[in-house]
């Protein structure tokens, strides 16, 4: 269970130069942000790599930090971006021959065809999202890991989500043709 | 120690140390800028030995509080902003009253020179003290704020003597005060 008040008074302490908040804060953010990765990129170990460069480049930035905002979500966000960035970098490098996979019995479940059909769909969409704008990549974000806060209305979420899924399926339209 | 805890570790400190280097950089900010501000003082003023002790004491400050982050790093910034009318308008004031150059106030030092000290000091104290009444963090700020303003004035207003120096201090301190008031009497209201 993520405690977000929490977060957000660590993250906030944090930026006002408490540096006796640095360690909670990491170690909260820390597990989230590799269970986010690894379901995003597949692999564990760039996983842990994507976090890494998330956390590093948010402590980094920590000053920016807006207590009104989201802590969880500026985490997530940034961690998204490096996905991303890793990702793109496996595939320029063509090492993107390793399977998106959640765990060692996923793994045994699927066959080799369903496994290759599923990279090729993990693909497809990470393309299409590359596409997006930072708003509508966190919205994503939000609604896929059920972390919306109470700070935005639902109907207003809602209203942001249907935006930016109506941008990803045009995304995906131009890119991978009917959905 | 296992991977994931040796993984874990690392990452922590790599994120402490992309956090200590954002507040390293601030610091080496904090200094640049009272170059920046010691630089104007000695192009308007005569420079004195009090008058580089104040520099050397607002390099400090300014390192220091911009290492520290949060209402101390806002509050300096907001202070340096608010001592430049001092650092300022003794020169301006000094020009206009006599076609001179305020390079000559050390030696003579006039009423509206002491005047526009602390009447400058004492504008920008209220302001930064009602500024400081709605941060987040209103003691820091204002400590950290009046502590800046104070010293960048006195990069103008020391070149005045002694009267000068108390003038800017004084003001700003008793401006600080009373915006700060004003400033928490009408966040009550």
């Amino acid at each position: 269970m993520i405690d977000r008040l929490a977060l957000d008074r660590w993250m906030a302490a944090a930026a006002e130069g408490d540096r006796a908040a640095l360690a909670p804060l990491f170690h909260a953010l820390w597990p989230i942000a590799v269970r986010y990765a690894t379901r995003l990129v597949g692999d564990a170990q760039l996983a842990e790599d994507c976090a890494q460069d998330a956390l590093v480049q948010l402590f980094g930035q920590l000053e920016r930090y807006d207590p009104a905002r989201d802590a969880l979500t500026w985490a997530l966000t940034l961690t998204t971006w490096q996905c991303r960035t890793a990702r793109r970098r496996r595939d320029r490098r063509g090492e993107a021959d390793e399977l998106p996979a959640d765990d060692d019995a996923s793994h045994a479940a699927v066959d080799g065809a369903s496994a290759l059909e599923r990279r090729d769909l993990v693909r497809a969409a990470l393309a299409a999202l590359d596409a997006l704008g930072p708003r509508d990549l966190e919205t994503i974000t939000l609604a896929v890991t059920d972390t919306r806060t109470a700070a935005t209305a639902p109907a207003t979420f809602r209203k942001r989500l249907e935006r930016a899924l109506a941008r990803l399926r045009t995304s995906w339209r131009s890119r991978h043709g009917t959905l | 120690m296992a991977h994931s805890e040796r993984s874990t570790e690392l990452a922590l400190r790599r994120a402490r140390f992309a956090y200590e280097r954002a507040h390293a950089i601030a610091a080496a900010r904090g200094v640049a800028i009272a170059g920046g501000l010691v630089a104007l003082a000695y192009g308007l003023h005569a420079m004195t030995p009090g008058i580089w002790l104040a520099a050397a004491a607002l390099a400090v400050a300014l390192a220091v509080l911009g290492w520290r982050g949060g209402a101390a790093r806002r509050g300096a910034l907001a202070g340096v902003l608010a001592g430049l009318p001092p650092l300022l308008a003794p020169s301006v004031v000094f020009a206009l009253a006599h076609g001179g150059h305020c390079a000559t106030c050390e030696h003579g030092a006039t009423l509206q020179c002491l005047i526009t000290c602390f009447v400058t000091a004492s504008l920008v104290g209220v302001a930064v003290g009602y500024r400081a009444s709605v941060d987040p963090a209103p003691r820091r700020f204002a400590i950290a704020a009046i502590t800046t303003a104070a010293l960048t004035g006195l990069l103008g207003c020391g070149t005045t003597g002694l009267g000068g120096a108390l003038g800017v201090v004084v003001g700003v301190v008793a401006g600080g005060v009373t915006g700060w008031l004003v400033g928490g009497r009408a966040a009550h209201a």
